[in-house]
């Protein structure tokens, strides 16, 4: 069953979203027949999305829809039905972000069809695929075993994976002009929320985050000097967020944003899960906290145990000598 | 108008990493089963829509016995109106990897519903599919991960949908609508206690999955057995270098660290 074309589907041509799915390829399905599935917006710019798959899969669609205002995810998986209602849809790969899981699950519901999202591992036997989800909001993970089910819908979270690269291959690229039936509401603004001109956690190599042991948000600006000795952004994590001393949109983990800085600093953070899933890929992690049973300590690779704003200030003072 | 919103219960994360037994059996211990949080922001949701405009709110919730009353309770404790279980019996794994629990939820007899408002995902499966496959099967447009919501005049709805990267806002007229939301929309209230009381003793209606569905069972178990969850397991525990000063015990603590974290190129 392991024969079945691989769809792979991108809404964007952001570079973690090309490589996600590059990633799929090299790890489970390299012996497979490709086709990449492009939706073209003002979120994906065919020349350089087509660059950053070029020689990799055997033949790359450019779905566009006609007289479409707004980048809006009911036209997006409408397209992509009418696309899939034309093909023998085998497995269909998208990455997993909110955006592309919504769409993800349009699709599946239209069909009827077998869906497992936030995947972060596939293995691909001869007769079945292993599959292994996030789960209890990371806390678990589940294991799931695919046989014969087509169409099967993935999302895929493989973060973990480094790519490599590959060998060249002929790719046939060809663009399909779609007519829906879908009226995008009326006053829809797209926003794309990605600045690249300022640091901010999602570029950003280093990043210094405060948690609820700060106690307020006079401790946050001590923290931003901190975070402008090192180059860092600011993050924080949810109950700060609730309390109002910084905007949500330093909110890290699963309610906030998964980052991937190379280090992290966590200063008053415990560590439930629901932070933690949020760096989970993280080169290194230095955890600051007056309680030494803290859970951030299992999961960091320094540590100090002791009061994150007298640590704050110190590390402030060593770094401003620089 | 009514509104439906969609509830399920589950076992809390931190307790079901600590006793995994507790995922597969939830009625086992019913004190570790908890309303998904985030059906707490999408009844929130529902309530305003109600105080706004007019009409009642139904909570639903699929599952066995113990686990959805208590879920469907606690809906009622905050303000919905009614509370229908969906009873799970027969079709326990209606939820797994498939759309077709939305396609049955949809059929719950609910009259003139102009709003179906569910949370972003269920904090347990993180799927996220619930919104989509009951918007198919009330043939409705969805708005998803709806972040902010203002009430406009004529009953129509400003939604700003939020996702990792990007956001798209717009006016919504047409219903019925399905809106999935977030769990940074808004701030859930709390029930009273007197409210509590009441929900305790309150009926709840109960309907079977085959009262509502003419669903194909060959169907429903065709596909379980081709996407089968095999079980849960607690995430692999990288072995970190983990060197940790102590503050108190040791004045130079922070120099140590920053100076270790230099020798080794990481800052």
């Amino acid at each position: 069953m392991n024969n079945q074309t691989v769809y792979l589907c991108a809404t964007t041509d952001d570079q973690s979203e090309v490589e996600a799915l590059q990633k799929v390829v090299q790890e489970s399905f390299s012996t497979a027949s490709i086709t990449v599935v492009a939706f073209q917006s003002e979120a994906l710019d065919q020349t350089k999305f087509q660059a950053s798959f070029d020689q990799n899969v055997d033949a790359i669609t450019f779905l566009n829809v006609e007289k479409l205002s707004v980048l809006d995810p009911n036209a997006v998986a409408k397209a992509y039905n009418q696309y899939f209602q034309k093909n023998d849809a085998g497995r269909i790969i998208f990455y997993a972000n909110r955006f592309n899981n919504g769409i993800a699950a349009r699709v599946a519901a239209s069909n009827l069809s077998a869906i497992v999202t936030d995947v972060e591992k596939i293995e691909a036997t001869d007769d079945h695929l292993n599959l292994v989800k996030k789960s209890y909001s990371g806390a678990l993970k589940r294991q799931i075993t695919v046989t014969d089910a087509a169409p099967l819908i993935i999302t895929v979270n493989n973060s973990n994976i480094t790519l490599e690269k590959v060998a060249a291959k002929e790719t046939a690229v060809t663009e399909e002009t779609l007519s829906i039936d879908y009226q995008v509401p009326k006053t829809a603004v797209y926003k794309s929320l990605v600045d690249n001109d300022n640091l901010n956690l999602d570029n950003a190599e280093v990043v210094v985050a405060g948690g609820r042991g700060l106690k307020g948000a006079e401790e946050f600006k001590n923290l931003e000097k901190l975070a402008e000795n090192l180059s860092a952004a600011v993050g924080a994590s949810r109950p700060v967020v609730d309390n109002g001393w910084v905007p949500n949109t330093l909110m890290v983990g699963q309610s906030g944003k998964s980052i991937e800085p190379d280090i992290y600093f966590a200063f008053g953070i415990s560590g439930a899960v629901q932070h933690t899933v949020g760096i989970e890929n993280v080169k290194t992690i230095v955890a600051i906290n007056s309680d030494e049973k803290a859970p951030i300590f299992k999961i960091a690779d320094y540590g100090i145990v002791g009061d994150a704003k007298e640590v704050i200030e110190k590390m402030t003072e060593i770094t401003a000598q620089k | 108008m009514n509104i439906v919103v969609y509830v399920k219960a589950m076992v809390d994360p931190d307790k079901a990493s600590d006793d995994l037994t507790l995922v597969s059996e939830p009625a086992k211990n019913g004190t570790a089963v908890i309303l998904n949080p985030y059906d707490k922001n999408a009844i929130e949701v529902a309530l305003q829509l109600k105080e706004k405009y007019t009409g009642e709110v139904t909570a639903v919730s699929f599952g066995g016995d113990i686990e959805t009353e208590k879920v469907l309770r606690e809906a009622l404790s905050l303000g919905c109106d009614h509370a229908f279980k969906v009873n799970d019996e027969g079709y326990e794994s209606l939820d797994a990897f498939s759309p077709m629990l939305g396609s049955v939820l949809g059929k719950v007899p609910v009259a003139d519903v102009s709003y179906f408002i569910t949370g972003r995902e269920a904090a347990d499966d993180n799927q996220s599919i619930i919104g989509a496959s009951i918007a198919a099967a009330v043939d409705a447009d969805f708005v998803d991960n709806v972040d902010e919501i203002e009430f406009l005049e004529n009953h129509s709805l400003k939604l700003v949908s939020r996702w990792d990267q990007s956001e798209l806002s717009g006016i919504y007229e047409k219903t019925p609508l399905v809106i999935s939301v977030t769990d940074t929309i808004n701030t859930p209230r709390l029930p009273s206690f007197k409210a509590k009381m009441q929900a305790k003793k309150a009926k709840l209606d109960e309907v079977k999955v085959s009262d509502l569905t003419d669903l194909d069972l060959t169907q429903l178990n065709n596909l379980r057995e081709k996407v089968d969850s095999t079980g849960v397991f607690e995430p692999e525990v990288i072995n970190k270098e983990n060197i940790i000063y102590d503050l108190e015990q040791d004045e130079q603590a922070v120099d140590k660290l920053m100076d270790n974290l230099k020798e080794k190129g990481i800052l």
